[in-house]
């Protein structure tokens, strides 16, 4: 039950970061227009009702939502987004094109998406954890797993500064995948060899 | 698969998706941090040290082990000593387990009682080791070569008086044999079998008679006993009870033995049988018999049906050893072949609930009424 409140409390700091980092975008100025400006605050709310009413507190959909509004500021990075103004642009509606593009004015929202990502792996465990112990206890083991969260916490904190010094584009570039192809293959080889010897 | 391992990965593919739709390389990064937890390595090593073992020679007696399970990795171990159905743990804990950071030692020290008859290994070990992030688990069965022959326990029997009732049948302690040396008292006159000796025919009654007739007499020794053991699985029947009933039985074999008597043994559940014979010799040959007996599929009428003639052939007493929710049908084809047979009721794990007690109570009831003998603490031998 402890960790299931600490996995509560991580969903509901996940939705605050997201929909902090939403606020700063011209789409959000829009919305208040048709809606109340509080009701964006019913996604951080949401966790909560999950905990009370005994049901997944930090599942992969409400992850999946709150990385898309994280994202939302940094969209001009896709190159979807790109194309699709591109293509009103040929099409002819150039006003079109130009305000979707004043609508999304550019913000790095990376760390805050990566930070949500932690906090949803930590809520993973937390979650898990309550489960796992409970299966130790019947089985008549009567320790703690608390030291697999801690450890966690001090892996993410040495990862998280880290982040935006990894180059995903330079990476593909410098056929990293074929990279990750053959060492998984090597360490495939070498597994067989030594259960074949 | 676990929750969490499913969760890593449905977290990888989130991601990818989300990076392939949008066509963003730059979310590509988080992905790696759920890789690197499920590619964390779980490896261990174990070593055991100081093992002290000191083993057990009859159902019932202790057990004393004690070992040290040195542990190397970096995760939880899960450290079990497989004896649920062997050991009666009495002090200690047959588990123990916790974190490893790389190097760790665990203690086992547990006392019991042996429940199991037979060559017993009581050294198993079962080790179960989770890595940190407890994305991988790891199995591993060690043996410390804890190995002991439990054998049946032989109790003393001890002489009742019976209580002033009607008995229908008592045990053959005065009975005589069917087969054997004959002795001098005449029983009867019958038809010549081709074997039977000269001097015994009836010259006489021949005449008389057109055919040959020959004295028979009363043959010496007493009479055979034969221990039929229900063995046959049942509901109800559990190894609590199936290890007095092999107590029992292995008793009254060395009281039976040691008074001359001639014994058999016949397993209703693999339908196994042994023959009557005399002596220490045949007492060891039920010993080992009982030593190995589990239960099996067939059942008790069917068992007494196969071996009914050869009981026939000798006649014995039998003393039919069973459970309180035994019907004692096998009794009955018994009786019914004139054979004579004695209930023998051993009780099995005790009942806690109140509902339980009383049925059981019933049936106990229920038996005696049936002349079965019910035991309790002591084997008894009512005369």
């Amino acid at each position: 039950m402890r960790y299931r409140v600490l996995a509560a409390i991580l969903a509901v700091i996940s939705g605050f970061l997201a929909v902090e980092a939403f606020r700063r975008t011209s789409l959000y100025g829009v919305l208040t227009l048709i809606m109340p400006s509080w009701i964006i605050y019913a996604v951080p709310a949401l966790p909560v009702l999950g905990f009370l009413s005994e049901r997944k507190v930090f599942g992969s959909g409400y992850y999946a939502s709150l990385m898309i509004l994280a994202l939302i500021p940094s969209i001009q990075e896709s190159e979807v987004f790109e194309g699709i103004l591109d293509a009103l642009y040929s099409l002819g509606y150039e006003s079109i094109s130009r305000m979707v593009l004043e609508m999304f004015p550019y913000q790095d929202s990376f760390s805050t998406a990566a930070l949500i990502t932690m906090l949803y792996i930590l809520g993973i465990y937390s979650e898990n954890l309550d489960e796992y112990e409970k299966e130790l206890r019947s089985h008549g083991y009567s320790f703690s797993l608390l030291p697999t969260l801690v450890f966690l916490v001090i892996v993410i904190s040495a990862i998280y500064p880290n982040l935006n010094r990894i180059d995903v584009a330079g990476m593909l570039r410098a056929n990293f995948p074929h990279a990750v192809v053959a060492l998984i293959a090597f360490s495939l080889s070498l597994i067989t060899l030594w259960r074949m010897r | 698969m676990r929750h969490l391992e499913r969760g890593l990965l449905t977290l990888t593919v989130t991601i990818l998706v989300l990076s392939i739709s949008l066509v963003m390389e730059r979310i590509l990064v988080l992905a790696l941090i759920p890789l690197i937890l499920l590619m964390f390595p779980s490896g261990f090593h174990v070593k055991v040290r100081d093992v002290h073992f000191s083993p057990p020679s009859h159902v019932g007696d202790d057990v004393k082990l004690r070992c040290s399970i040195a542990v190397m990795g970096f995760g939880y171990a899960k450290i079990k000593l497989v004896c649920d159905d062997i050991l009666e743990v009495t002090e200690g804990d047959a588990r123990t387990g916790g974190l490893v950071p790389v190097y760790r030692e665990f203690q086992i020290d547990v006392r019991g009682v042996a429940k199991k008859r037979g060559r017993i290994n009581f050294g198993k070990i079962a080790i179960e080791f989770d890595d940190i992030f407890l994305t991988k688990k790891s199995q591993k069965e060690l043996d410390i070569q804890a190995d002991a022959d439990v054998k049946v326990r032989v109790k003393k029997v001890r002489k009742i008086r019976a209580r002033r009732r009607k008995v229908r049948e008592s045990y053959p302690d005065i009975d005589i044999s069917k087969l054997g040396v004959p002795g001098t008292d005449f029983r009867e006159i019958r038809e010549y079998i081709p074997g039977d000796p000269v001097k015994f025919i009836n010259w006489k009654a021949t005449a008389r008679r057109e055919k040959i007739l020959v004295n028979e007499f009363e043959v010496e020794g007493k009479r055979a006993v034969w221990f039929v053991i229900n063995s046959s699985h049942h509901v109800f029947a559990d190894e609590e009870y199936f290890e007095n009933a092999l107590t029992v039985a292995a008793s009254l074999a060395y009281y039976f033995t040691k008074r001359g008597h001639k014994t058999a043994l016949t397993l209703t559940g693999s339908g196994k049988t042994l023959h009557p014979d005399l002596g220490k010799k045949q007492f060891y040959r039920i010993m080992s018999e009982l030593i190995l007996a589990e239960f099996d599929e067939k059942k008790p009428v069917v068992a007494v049906r196969e071996v009914k003639k050869l009981m026939m052939y000798h006649m014995p007493f039998v003393i039919y050893i069973t459970h309180v929710h035994d019907d004692l049908s096998a009794l009955k084809e018994l009786q019914r072949s004139g054979i004579k047979s004695k209930p023998v009721v051993v009780p099995g794990k005790e009942y806690r609930r109140d509902l339980a007690k009383a049925a059981y109570r019933l049936m106990v009831r229920e038996k005696m009424r049936r002349d079965a003998d019910i035991l309790k603490e002591t084997i008894r031998v009512r005369m």
